[in-house]
């Protein structure tokens, strides 16, 4: 396992350079002078000054050559310091510290719901095959695939919280304030796993070893739940992982619509006000997250399937 | 002239006294209707009184920071009007100047050195005392910036000093007249507490804000929510408002909300007690008897049709004026963007910064709709239809007409218009910040748009012929001759008039074409009384009460 877990986490380090290298390009890539972009978005757009351009150029560093900056860049990031926002003057490491427990919240409810309901209606649909469940469950699953959270959201907020006054409309607070929120984001991600779990289990069924199972009597929800479900979930785990990035995402729409506080929000103040600092801060500490569930998805998988650790 | 936000919090009003004037009495300056504000009267037995919780829904909470230094968002002002206060407040209805932090205020016969006598009552929320130090502190730290919307309310490069003449008495000098500045005051200039600056240093404004205001700040996330509680010593109330001690509501939560279809279910669902709407849900939630709709006229100029005169084909005034004739104006207030939540605008400022006089005298000048005097112009004057577009020496009359993100709606039809009389418009969308760097290029034919703010001169730079935001290449002396008296005529009376006459000239000779006046609408329940819009058009909730 030990050596398994050390590979996998060389193998991160390359693609975390990889993203600093283009996070770090963004703003470089943008047309025009840099220091006169981050001097519009202090909201400077008047005529600026030799000494304050010089100053602004001396305070983020763009007055030195462009490898030493990025050293300089990555050498920040180790420290944990990702810059500091122009339009709300704080260090963008403490913002997203402020915003990520409501997004994690959020996106950690949104997969477990899409996990439960997912799985469930995945496992349900495959032991139905055929008949009205499975049905249902297929019908359902390319709903929830297809619909946009946007517009879910807007048609959950009306039906819960406006038609019947159940849940509130929006904003954060106690789990009332969760629950539509997180169903709007996870919905999609429990079509998703609904459809994978069916195939996947459908085919693990057909395998010899379950039949070999029936032939030594094994109770049937025992064959499922002890043999078939477990080999099943590999791709679905698989699905998980790749969905967790959707969640982050998604939450940029949710967290929208639903009002919420959260780094989706974030983002979208980052990216509409052109706060570059902020929004590298933001891609760069998304993709670390995603790349590290994706090492967790790795090192789930020596759990459920062996051969993959011994290999 | 064109933006989304308080950019240039223009000048102007017809407010000050001729010379010297005190802050007392009227001027020769026109009254102003305040437009079509619902008015509902409370139920019988209702009355004012102390309540818990008052939660109100913006279309955002702003960001960035409340430090008058920096502020630069509309926001920032929106809620400075509770937490701090101003050291004069212009009257909405007169839009004359008066008292606010200052009790007495006059300026000397030149326009260039105002003195205010303060309130000696004034504490600053950390209870330190405001006085005329406090004065000098701020402004010459909005002075040392050299940027932003407060540098600009304090006159930009025209500011020359405060001197503190006594413990409550302050002069403010510019090196040119600056008759507009009780306008400005009364708009941007809020005041923080010294001692509070230093002593959070860069957490100021970001984090801590102290003010002098009839409400603490307490809670402050940019981009999600401002919470307010009750300053219980507050008694420096200003006369424009109902009250002048403490407000009735103990707290005032104001969320941010981008997403107006959340907003409006806020409101119908109970969550929150005054929303701003989109206009499409105004005649909906008008429709419902738990709630009243407030439409507040917005101050600035009005949405418009901006017309790149440098270019083929808008260099010739007659397809300039062929244009004004194709548009429906009365169809665009009707179409599905403003769902009938506008009017038809007939001068470049609006309603608010103007008034009902004012639009009365430039009915003269109007177009109207009359395509087929639009096409008689065009045919006249050499343009021959080919096909569906017409053409004149070889140059087809297609033109370029770009509009910020979220326009779509409103450009579409004004697309379908010029096409009937044979003029092709290729529509491209540019996000906002792209939109207005490209027409500040020139690059296009034509664009629409409005921007933000007080007094009657906002347009005056667009228009001049050395003006700081003519993007479009007008030159006309005729012209400059009316718009230097805007800002520089000493008597208010001179400079409304010239503000009247330029407007005319501007659309006699379709430099620019006025579509529509728009308002704000904020929905709110029937319980909610007494909220209160500046001459700036968005709302103060100090003297709002609810119900029981």
């Amino acid at each position: 396992m030990g050596p398994f877990l050390l590979r996998r986490l060389a193998g991160a380090i390359p693609v975390l350079f990889g993203v600093s290298l283009l996070v770090f390009l963004m703003l470089h890539l943008i047309p025009g002078d840099p220091v006169l972009l981050l001097l519009q978005q202090s909201g400077e757009q008047a005529e600026v000054s030799r000494e304050r351009y010089d100053a602004v150029a001396r305070k983020y560093g763009l007055d030195q050559p462009l490898p030493l900056q990025y050293l300089t860049y990555v050498g920040n990031l180790l420290r944990g310091d990702l810059g500091e926002s122009t339009i709300r003057s704080r260090p963008v490491a403490e913002l997203i510290a402020q915003e990520a427990p409501f997004t994690a919240e959020l996106a950690v409810s949104a997969l477990a719901f899409a996990i439960v309901v997912g799985v469930l209606l995945g496992v349900a649909a495959a032991l139905n095959r055929g008949r009205w469940l499975d049905t249902v469950a297929v019908i359902l699953a390319t709903f929830g695939v297809a619909m946009p959270a946007f517009w879910f959201g807007l048609l959950a907020i009306f039906v819960f919280a406006v038609a019947f006054g159940l849940l509130p409309a929006s904003g954060v607070g106690g789990p009332q304030y969760l629950v539509l929120p997180a169903v709007t984001l996870g919905i999609g991600s429990a079509a998703a796993i609904t459809r994978l779990t069916r195939s996947s289990l459908l085919e693990a069924l057909a395998e010899d070893y379950v039949r070999t199972a029936r032939a030594k009597g094994l109770l049937e929800w025992r064959i499922v739940a002890g043999h078939a479900l477990r080999n099943s979930l590999i791709p679905v785990v698989t699905l998980m992982g790749l969905q967790f990035g959707a969640l982050l995402a998604g939450a940029v729409v949710t967290e929208t619509v639903f009002a919420r506080r959260g780094l989706g929000a974030l983002t979208l103040q980052a990216v509409t006000s052109k706060d570059f600092p902020l929004a590298q801060g933001l891609v760069m500490f998304i993709a670390t997250l995603y790349v590290m569930v994706n090492l967790v998805v790795d090192l789930a998988y020596s759990y459920l399937d062996p051969r993959i650790r011994y290999a | 002239m064109i933006a989304q936000t308080v950019r240039r919090p223009a000048l102007a009003l017809a407010l000050l006294g001729l010379v010297a004037s005190a802050c007392t009495g009227e001027t020769g300056a026109p009254a102003r209707t305040g437009g079509p504000v619902a008015k509902d009267a409370p139920l019988p037995g209702a009355k004012a009184q102390p309540y818990e919780v008052l939660k109100v829904v913006l279309n955002n909470a702003g960001t960035g920071t409340l430090d008058v230094v920096n502020a630069n968002h509309t926001k920032a002002t929106v809620y400075a009007q509770m937490w701090s206060n101003f050291l004069v407040y212009v009257d909405p209805e007169s839009l004359q100047p008066r008292p606010g932090l200052a009790k007495e205020f006059s300026v000397n016969a030149t326009g260039n050195e105002y003195t205010f006598k303060l309130r000696d009552d004034v504490r600053f929320h950390d209870g330190t005392p405001f006085n005329a130090e406090a004065v000098k502190f701020n402004f010459e730290r909005i002075a040392a910036a050299k940027v932003g919307a407060s540098y600009d309310a304090l006159g930009g490069k025209k500011y020359r000093s405060t001197a503190v003449v006594d413990p409550y008495t302050v002069r403010v000098t510019f090196t040119d007249p600056y008759w507009t500045f009780y306008d400005q005051a009364a708009l941007r200039l809020w005041f923080d507490s010294p001692a509070a600056v230093a002593k959070h240093g860069k957490d100021y404004g970001t984090k801590v804000v102290v003010g002098t205001g009839p409400y603490r700040m307490v809670d402050w996330v940019p981009n999600d929510h401002v919470f307010l509680e009750r300053n219980d010593d507050y008694k420096w109330g200003p006369s424009v408002h109902k009250i002048q001690g403490p407000g009735y509501a103990r707290r005032i939560e104001i969320r941010g909300i981008v997403e107006g279809a959340t907003r409006r279910a806020t409101l119908e669902s109970g969550q929150a007690d005054v929303v701003m709407l989109e206009e499409t849900d105004v005649p909906d939630i008008q429709k419902d008897a738990r709630f009243k709709v407030d439409l507040q006229p917005k101050a600035g100029t009005v949405r418009q049709l901006q017309i790149n005169q440098k270019k083929f084909p808008f260099n010739d005034i007659v397809v300039r004026r062929a244009v004004a004739y194709a548009i429906d104006r009365e169809a665009l207030v009707k179409a599905p963007r403003y769902s009938g939540i506008a009017q038809v605008a007939l001068g470049i400022q609006g309603l608010k910064n103007m008034g009902g006089k004012w639009a009365e005298e430039l009915k003269s000048v109007q177009y109207g709709f009359d395509p087929a005097r639009a096409r008689k112009l065009l045919d006249d004057a050499g343009y021959r239809l080919v096909g569906n577009v017409r053409e004149k020496d070889g140059q087809k009359l297609q033109i370029d007409f770009i509009f910020p993100t979220g326009a779509l709606s409103e450009v579409q039809p004004i697309q379908a218009m010029l096409a009937d009389i044979g003029i092709q418009a290729k529509l491209t969308e540019l996000q906002t910040a792209k939109w207005f760097d490209s027409f500040q290029k020139g690059e296009m034919s034509i664009t629409i748009g409005s921007s933000s703010g007080v007094g009657i001169d906002m347009f005056v730079n667009a228009f001049l012929t050395n003006g700081t935001e003519n993007w479009w290449g007008v030159a006309d002396p005729a012209l400059d001759a009316i718009l230097v008296k805007v800002d520089g005529a000493a008597d208010p009376k001179a400079r409304f008039d010239a503000s009247v006459e330029a407007q005319k000239r501007i659309i006699a000779q379709a430099y620019g074409l006025p579509l529509l006046d728009v308002f704000y609408p904020f929905g709110m329940k029937k319980s909610v009384f007494d909220v209160y819009y500046p001459p700036f058009s968005w709302p103060s909730f100090y003297q709002t009460w609810l119900a029981q």
